[in-house]
């Protein structure tokens, strides 16, 4: 009998979370998505403005991304010398009504310095702007140095850690803000030994994974470091350098005008940990990914889908110890794709790449800003939410999608299938002859008016 | 089909700014570390940036020492290189922060410090971009840095960096 698994149902309708007329050549970049069982959160920066040049936006979404509510956005109170970025958003895993958002603010130009921003609700209402309160993320140097790229998760529990990139200590490096009672009091955890640029998040049970750039080989080589801590972050565990790569004569991308090859993120299940980051081919910049079976012991990378083509922000996801999911956004032509892939053997292969956005779009090459999209696993489901998409307006918009299944773990069996049923290939060929001979691969089953996606094992 | 939902803009959250003044090139910020000037040190071609000094760096592993010397913000693809140089006891790293041709860069070297002077050259136009500033904002530039660190206890004596 012949098995198939849902694991990756197609992603449904786009949604325009970005959704007005949003003035010609002004973007909307680097979308972030936080999701609890009632809410889906979206946290990007905003340049459609007059009087000053960024602003970062938080909508919130009651019914799994269908409509959206702009409730606020942070516009810097000094128009003149700061400005706004790098919004993210997180999830309190034990309070549902509970968003957590952090971005930073520049201020000085010529010689920049930065603060990081800590927001968050402090009622049940995230929809409402009364409910938010806002202040600078401690400790507070008042500007005296840079501090960038922050990047929050909630671990429950009030536990919350902020990563972010400082020149405090001399060198640009990670620091950890940590907080155990919902951002009342914070504390800093510094991660001195590695220059480096940005970090990222990944909770697994009671273990939390950072990967962060390594520049000490620069500009020879980037290397990816990815640490791990049991004790909500408090301390951390070095993995070692994971991946090492050379970045050529540049870390922009022929087609994305930003140092894309500095990008990472992670995720874990067991002794399962996948690291996604750009892999240059040639002179493009291709998606990659770093992963591990063994705690982090062994490490092996590959490309997810290598293509004579830029392939930028990967952003990676995981539902179980085999499973991992990978997005990002790619030029196909003249025009821009939202993509994803799959792999149900953690990393070793991946399926073909398919469709996230459900077009094509022009796409702002040399953006402001633009270091990352938004990409969750959750109760069977992926929600994807992406930026800089000037599909059907004449400036970059940020669209959200998910996928249409109710759940990731169904099977189906297909000698109980209706006999209207046909089964097409990824590439949109119909499968003709004995259903019961297909190779492994992933299928598409239309069954009525009904369509289904199917990995054989 | 496009879900279309005029949803129009939220409302603003202010935060208050207060920034502290910036460093002024030929500045100096220390961690874990002190500064005293010194007088006798040898002298490069090309303008020089930062006056000679000696440095005790008390670092460790977890807890490196540093010393950050600031210098203009401007873009750098005019000049070719910034020289040092240094000597004392110890192994530091000196990592110098710039930008070149719009982008912020940074070039790394590691020096394991003698009696006599060592010669550090830093080619300008073979640092990479590495992701900090905005490259799409040609009014805003990161500053100009050179980091001297150590994640040991280290004594150094600095000629002075010049750019040429």
């Amino acid at each position: 009998m012949l098995i198939f698994l849902i694991v990756d149902p197609p992603f449904g309708t786009n949604i325009k979370v970005s959704n007005w007329d949003i003035t010609t050549n002004m973007d909307q970049l680097e979308a972030s998505l936080a999701k609890s069982s009632s809410w889906i959160a979206a946290h990007w920066i905003d340049t459609d403005w007059s009087s000053f040049f960024s602003a970062n936006d938080f909508a919130i979404s009651s019914d799994g991304g269908a409509t959206w509510k702009f409730v606020w956005y942070l516009p810097p109170s000094d128009t003149i010398n700061c400005w706004i970025g790098d919004p993210s958003v997180a999830a309190d895993p034990t309070n549902p009504n509970r968003f957590y958002a952090v971005g930073m603010i520049y201020c000085n130009p010529y010689t920049p310095t930065g603060e990081v921003y800590f927001c968050k609700n402090i009622g049940s209402r995230p929809d409402t702007v009364t409910d938010w309160t806002c202040s600078i993320l401690p400790p507070n140097d008042s500007w005296m140095y840079f501090k960038d790229k922050p990047w929050i998760i909630a671990l429950g529990g009030g536990n919350l850690l902020v990563a972010y990139t400082t020149d405090k200590y001399g060198n640009y490096e990670i620091n950890i803000a940590r907080s155990t009672d919902e951002g009342a009091t914070w504390n800093t955890v510094r991660l001195s030994d590695v220059v480096s640029t940005v970090a990222y998040f990944w909770k697994d049970g009671s273990t939390v994974y950072l990967s962060q750039n390594n520049f000490n080989s620069w500009p020879t080589y980037i290397k990816i470091r990815v640490r791990k801590s049991t004790d909500n972050g408090a301390t951390w565990t070095s993995l070692g350098d994971v991946v090492s790569f050379s970045p050529g004569s540049s870390t922009y991308c022929p087609n994305f005008n930003r140092p894309a090859k500095i990008h990472n993120n992670i995720t874990a299940q067991g002794n399962n940990i996948a690291v996604a980051f750009i892999k240059p081919n040639g002179s493009y910049c291709n998606v990659g990914v770093a992963y591990s079976t063994d705690g982090g012991l062994t490490w092996n990378n590959r490309y997810v889908a290598q293509t004579s083509s830029d392939q930028v922000l990967p952003m990676i996801t995981s539902s179980s110890p085999s499973t991992i999911y990978v997005m990002w956004q790619e030029k196909v032509g003249t025009f821009w794709t939202t993509k994803w892939a799959y792999s149900t053997n953690w990393g070793t292969t991946f399926s073909p790449p398919g469709r996230v956005s459900d077009h094509d779009y022009y796409f702002n090459e040399s953006p402001a800003g633009h270091d990352y999209n938004g990409f969750i696993y959750d109760g069977g489901n992926l929600y994807a939410i992406w930026a800089n998409d000037y599909y059907g307006d004449d400036a970059g918009a940020v669209y959200y999608a998910r996928t249409i299944s109710t759940s990731a773990d169904e099977s189906l069996s297909l000698e109980d299938r209706r006999t209207d049923i046909k089964i097409y290939r990824v590439d949109g060929s119909l499968v003709k002859g004995d259903f019961r001979n297909l190779p492994t691969g992933v299928y598409f089953i239309r069954s009525g008016n009904r369509i289904y996606k199917r990995i054989l094992r | 089909m496009l879900w279309l939902i005029t949803i129009g803009k939220g409302a603003a959250i202010g935060i208050p700014i207060t920034p502290a003044p910036s460093k002024k090139a030929g500045e100096w910020r220390l961690y874990n570390s002190t500064l005293n000037t010194i007088t006798k040190a040898p002298v490069l071609k090309g303008k020089r940036w930062g006056e000679p000094a000696a440095i005790d760096f008390s670092g460790s592993q977890s807890d490196p020492a540093s010393a950050t010397l600031f210098g203009e913000s401007r873009d750098f693809k005019d000049s070719k290189t910034v020289r040092l140089m240094v000597r004392g006891s110890g192994r530091i790293r000196i990592n110098l922060y710039y930008t070149y041709n719009g982008a912020y860069r940074m070039l790394s070297k590691e020096v394991n410090l003698d009696n006599d002077w060592i010669l550090v050259k830093f080619d300008l136009s073979k640092g990479l971009e590495f992701g900090l500033g905005m490259p799409s904002r040609p009014d805003v530039i990161m500053p100009m840095k050179l980091v001297i660190s150590s994640s040991e206890s280290a004594k150094m004596d600095f000629s002075g960096a010049y750019i040429e």
